[in-house]
């Protein structure tokens, strides 16, 4: 019996999240490996639309999981919805993306079959029959090789960026049924009252061609201000933050950067003593180059940065500034 | 409301971690250990309701060998009531849904109306644990919990969701939250507190007197395994710029920027 | 009292002028009570959060204060209560975690542990030591919240390391039943907001006569402080004039006896000291760890400087003479909370050697940086100026090596007595052999449970112990009481003991650790032992072969010329 990897999508305004073609593209991998099959499912009140496009990208199957219940997110609306499809289909993989809404709900369905989640997993390999997927354990200083040993249903998702979507197919042609799904609305234990807006959005840091950001390692609110806000005058550039800047309140929520704050996909990004923590490296990853400057040339973002300068950001910055002035002038 | 609170111990932010022989995990000796981060705001969230409700127990609940007393204890300064140490050398080894299960039959003997984790530990990182508990014990949960009131015998619950926005909504109790740092600012123990805690119960009850086989928990009772574990592959593609002074490694990164990278 | 001294054994740095190493009382390395440390552990942390997110020290330094915000959280947080006993609201913190939370904190801000010390460590140690229940219940509670900030005010215009010459006077007013304070203090710390001062003064009349201690609260008729002093560091610190102009004080404020004023002030100095120690162990970590970070950042000639050798020679100084002076305050801490004693010798040395290692360590520091040592936008600066202080205050190192060593040499002192007397009395070799008993002649030997593995170290130990206690013989036996006056000789002795007695406990502390966690994982503290008592050694061997050299008269005249002359002596053509 060929193996089902089923992929549960994420949406968002009437939209496929980008993390959902992600893990599709992580299931093609596993199905092509094993001459298996992609199933899709989107839960929503009207999902066919979504699972055409999810089938046109590269799902052999989709299922729209219909429920005027599911018009909005709750945990237990799309529990319900996704254990019914798990045990009616027995799939040997259920991939997700990494977000919020996975590990707001993922390990409910999980938890149902005594099984844990392989999660936020940077890469996999296939060993004959099974799929061993790398997880980045200790904030990212190591990378694990991990194993599910249990019976199938397995379940993973995956980190933002490690399985480019760019290669799916436009035109796949995979299959759609819809089911009409069951829902105990006295399940929904949830019950939302709004999703709102935290803060202003005028701060839209993906339309900036140049985005200059800085983080803790500044030191003071002073010196944030005094460094980032030189550098991105001088390059004409928005100003975005790491996670702690602004829990330690140097600037408002809408300049934060990563997985809590905007995505970015700036031409230039710079990065002044900015650690790299991996909740701040998924929402720079679109950026077209990335300097780095810290003075640990051990620290994670490094990996990611196109150029970097190790050094003293309080030396380097005004440096820079003068650089591009002179260079500006010629 | 009896209100527990499940912590984990982590090495310190700042330890120099090496693999052990083995290379599928680290070596604990030596190290510094603390409270994991979203843990310590997990304590603070169940301080500050007993405190509002004026009324109640805060528990604290830990598993992990001899020396994750101390992340008892330090729970204890700042203020929880009373401690239960899952300590017994079968509860080890383990994942996430192991853990879990130990976790809910602790929150079943104590008949805890309000569970509370941490989102996520800084060292294995699965973030998962809680939302597993909830499942186990198939009550309501909300991961990323940015702020909690309590409201009519219901929760009402602001959850962080992505690009800066919140969802507010009403959970009924019993419940489970996974809190988000920063949801408060974390007291800092007092010496008073510090000293206090030593006289503080904490009980250590074994798998058989929570109602657990040992083949549901601990290393048997595991799924997830590690093969194995090595450093990240050194650095992507990163061009260091190597300057003995700033002013020149400047004017060559910009002028990388505008030749090479065309991007100013 | 008595009998319990007994008991114990004697100071450790006694067998090392007597050229016989008690290794029995100092091994294993004193570890604290698991509770303790565990407390310890806690509070350091809970200190650290609190700084990391609440302490600005070049604000502090910049301001010339420790805000009140400061002052009121470390109260909140317990801290200023550390010392005093748990029946009076504090934390009852033994010296190991009074020594431990104070390194922390001078390792944060220097101003801040002087700010603690005053209290603590001085301030309210005369009621802590001598203050009877009545006293210690009305006081203490408030200490420990830190309501009441303490200070300790001995010091005179006149009156520095000579306490005798105090001027300050209490005259006991019969009519009132009070005593009368008149005089001036100066550089008292925390003189600006301490509530509670412990007041040194000479006591006359009916009452008494004599040096006595006296409780003065701020608010009393008659007490004054002057402005804060403008210093070269601590400047975070409030250090004041203080002025009492029949000043009353009721006998139930008087502090043990009249009479006693001196030996309350001595004692509580001398336990104060150590603290001292630790907090300068604390400030050299700190710069040493400045110090690898520029050093490993900043390159010159494409390398990194760490790997340039007079650099390196700097950074494993800096950390080889941390560990040891660390070692020597823990080892000092760790025996007076085990066998429930006061070391005093040990403790001023342990001050002296930590604020001189201190001294080095800053000086090194700003060489490695460099240019931006000496900038005033950086840190370095402000390490430099906090550190000076160390070797001056709470007893300057000049008194303390003087009074240390004076103390050590009591008991070679008798056996040489008692050996000489053998010679007059014409009793044969045998009889001498006997009377020397206590000391010396032959060599020291190696501790038994120095391991092989630094065998080589515990040689050079004992070799430097030999050379060291022969040559105490041989000076007393020479000068005999006249070593009172010798103070070029005696400086060189009080050296090579300090660095002794800093072997001593790094070769406890090393070989404790092996024999707990076995060679491989004490690597690291067996590199530092190793560089540490090499240089020790020669450091010793230095002293003790510098003793009555040529040089002593050479220092003699040219003091005596430049006394005479008042400025440089000679012209260059």
């Amino acid at each position: 019996m060929s193996k089902k990897i089923l992929v549960v999508v994420e949406h968002e305004e009437g939209k496929i999240r980008r993390g959902s073609l992600e893990a599709l593209a992580a299931a093609r991998q596993l199905a092509e490996a094993w001459g298996g099959q992609v199933i899709g499912a989107v839960a929503a009140d009207q999902a066919t639309s979504l699972a055409e496009e999810f089938a046109r990208r590269g799902a052999d199957q989709v299922v729209a999981l219909e429920h005027p219940a599911l018009a909005r997110y709750t945990p237990d609306g799309y529990r319900q919805a996704i254990a019914g499809l798990i045990e009616e289909i027995a799939p040997e993989w259920v991939l997700m993306a990494h977000t919020y809404l996975a590990q707001d709900m993922l390990p409910l369905v999980s938890a149902a079959s005594g099984a844990p989640v392989l999660s936020d997993c940077v890469g996999v390999e296939i060993d004959g029959e099974r799929a061993v997927f790398l997880r980045q354990p200790y904030d990212a200083k190591f990378v694990a090789r991990t194993v599910d040993n249990g019976p199938a249903p397995h379940f993973a998702t995956l980190q933002s960026g490690a399985f480019p979507a760019d290669d799916l197919p436009e035109n796949h042609g995979g299959t759609v049924s819809t089911h009409a799904v069951e829902i105990d609305a006295a399940a929904l234990r949830r019950e939302v009252l709004e999703v709102r807006e935290v803060g202003d959005r005028t701060v839209d840091l993906s339309a900036s061609e140049v985005v200059v950001a800085g983080g803790r390692g500044l030191g003071s609110k002073e010196k944030f201000d005094e460094l980032v806000g030189s550098l991105a005058q001088a390059l004409g550039a928005a100003i975005g933050a790491s996670r702690p800047v602004v829990d330690s309140e140097w600037l408002p929520h809408a300049h934060q950067i990563g997985s809590s704050g905007q995505a970015i996909t700036p031409k230039l990004y710079v990065a002044l003593g900015i650690s790299g923590a991996i909740q701040h490296v998924v929402g720079i990853r679109g950026a077209q180059c990335i300097v780095a400057i810290n003075r640990d040339k051990e620290a994670p973002i490094f990996n990611e940065a196109t150029y970097g300068i190790v050094g003293d950001v309080a030396e380097v910055v005004p440096a820079l500034v003068a650089a591009i002035e002179e260079a500006r002038a010629q | 409301m009896k209100i527990l609170v499940c912590i984990k111990q982590v090495p310190d932010k700042d330890a120099r971690l090496v693999l052990d022989d083995a290379g599928r995990g680290i070596v604990q000796a030596d190290l510094n250990w603390e409270v994991n981060e979203s843990d310590r705001y997990a304590v603070e969230t169940g301080l500050r309701l007993k405190q509002t409700l004026g009324q109640g127990e805060v528990v604290v609940c830990t598993l992990g060998p001899d020396r994750a007393r101390k992340a008892l204890n330090t729970a204890l300064a700042m203020g929880a009531d009373r401690g239960i140490h899952l300590s017994d050398p079968d509860y080890r080894g383990g994942d996430p849904m192991t853990v879990a299960r130990v976790l809910a039959a602790v929150a079943r003997s104590e008949q805890a109306e309000l569970v509370l984790c941490g989102t996520r530990s800084d060292d294995e990182g699965y973030g998962q644990t809680p939302i597993l508990l909830a499942g186990l014990l198939d009550r309501p949960a909300v991961f990323l919990t940015m702020g909690v009131e309590v409201q009519d015998g219901s929760l009402k619950v602001i959850r962080e969701l992505e690009a800066g926005r919140q969802e507010e909504s009403i959970v009924p109790l019993p419940a489970v939250l996974a809190i988000q740092s920063g949801i408060y600012e974390v007291r800092y123990t007092s010496l008073k507190g510090i000293m206090a805690a030593k006289r503080k119960k904490v009980t250590q009850p074994t798998p058989t007197e929570l109602g657990l086989s040992s083949d549901q928990i601990g290393g048997t009772g595991q799924r997830i395994e590690v093969l194995s574990m090595a450093p990240p592959e050194a650095g992507g593609h990163c061009e260091f710029i190597e300057a003995d002074k700033p002013d020149v490694a400047a004017r060559e990164l910009v002028e990388k920027l505008r030749r090479e990278a065309k991007v100013i | 009292m008595t009998d319990e001294k007994h008991a114990l054994p004697a100071p450790p740095t006694e067998g090392l002028f007597l050229g016989k190493i008690d290794e029995e009382s100092i091994y294993p390395f004193p570890e604290q009570d698991p509770d303790e440390k565990e407390i310890a552990d806690m509070t350091v942390a809970a200190f650290r959060e609190w700084a990391d997110d609440n302490l600005d020290s070049e604000k502090i330094d910049r301001d010339q204060e420790i805000p009140e915000s400061v002052r009121r959280q470390l109260g909140e947080l317990g801290l200023l209560g550390a010392t005093v006993p748990e029946e009076y609201e504090g934390a009852g913190f033994g010296t190991t975690s009074y020594c431990r939370l104070v390194e922390e904190m001078c390792r944060r801000d220097a101003s801040l542990s002087v700010f603690l010390g005053a209290h603590l460590s001085i301030g309210a140690k005369p009621l802590l030591l001598y203050g009877n229940p009545e006293q210690k219940a009305r006081y203490l509670p408030g200490v420990a919240t830190g309501e009441t900030i303490c200070a300790f005010a001995l010091t005179e215009p006149g009156s520095g390391s000579d306490a005798n010459a105090m001027r300050t006077t209490a005259e006991w007013d019969d009519a009132k039943g009070v005593f009368r304070l008149n005089g001036n203090k100066i550089w008292i710390t925390n003189g600006s907001y301490a509530e509670l001062f412990s007041v040194f003064a000479k006591a006359r009349g009916a009452r008494g006569n004599g040096p006595g201690a006296f409780i003065v609260r701020r608010g009393q008729k008659g007490f004054s402080n002057g402005p804060s002093e403008h210093k070269l560091g601590i400047r975070g610190t409030a250090t004041t004039e203080l002025a009492f102009q029949d000043v009353e004080v009721a006998p139930e404020d008087v502090i043990g006896e009249i009479g006693e004023g001196f030996k309350i002030a001595l004692e509580t100095l001398e336990t104060g000291r150590l603290s001292l120690g630790a907090g300068c162990t604390g400030g050299s970590k700190e710069c040493l760890k400045m110090a690898v970070e520029h050093a490993t950042e900043r390159t010159q000639f494409r390398k990194t400087i760490i790997s340039f050798g007079m650099i390196r020679e700097k950074l494993s100084r800096m950390a080889a003479h941390t560990y040891g002076s660390e070692s020597a305050v823990y080892l000092t801490s760790g025996l007076i909370d085990r066998d429930h004693r006061t070391l005093p010798v040990e403790a001023g040395y342990c001050k002296v050697l930590g604020s001189e290692t201190l001294w080095e360590v800053v000086n090194d520091t700003v060489q490695v940086v460099g240019g931006i040592g000496y900038m005033e936008e950086y840190p370095y600066q402000r390490s430099l100026r906090d550190a000076r202080i160390n070797l001056i205050f709470e007893g300057t190192n000049e008194i303390l090596r003087l009074s240390g060593t004076l103390e050590a040499l009591k008991e070679p002192s008798h056996a040489v007595t008692a050996r000489l007397k053998a010679e007059k009395a014409g009793l044969g070799a045998e009889g001498l052999e006997q009377a020397m008993g206590a000391i010396a002649g032959q060599a020291a030997t190696v501790p038994r449970w120095v391991p092989e593995v630094i065998a080589v170290e515990g040689e050079c130990f004992a070799a430097a112990v030999t050379a060291f206690s022969a040559k105490v013989v041989d000076v007393l036996r020479r000068h005999r009481r006249r070593i009172l006056g010798q103070q070029y000789t005696l400086r060189r002795l009080a050296d090579g003991a300090i660095q002794l007695y800093a072997m001593l406990a790094v070769l406890s502390r090393v070989s404790t650790r092996i024999a707990a966690v076995g060679e491989e994982r004490s690597a690291k503290e067996i590199l530092l032992a190793r560089r540490f008592i090499e240089e020790a050694a020669v450091r010793v061997h230095h002293e003790v072969e510098a003793i009555e050299t040529p040089r002593d008269g050479f220092d003699d005249q040219l003091a005596e010329l430049l006394g005479e002359e008042g400025r440089y002596p000679a012209p260059l053509f």
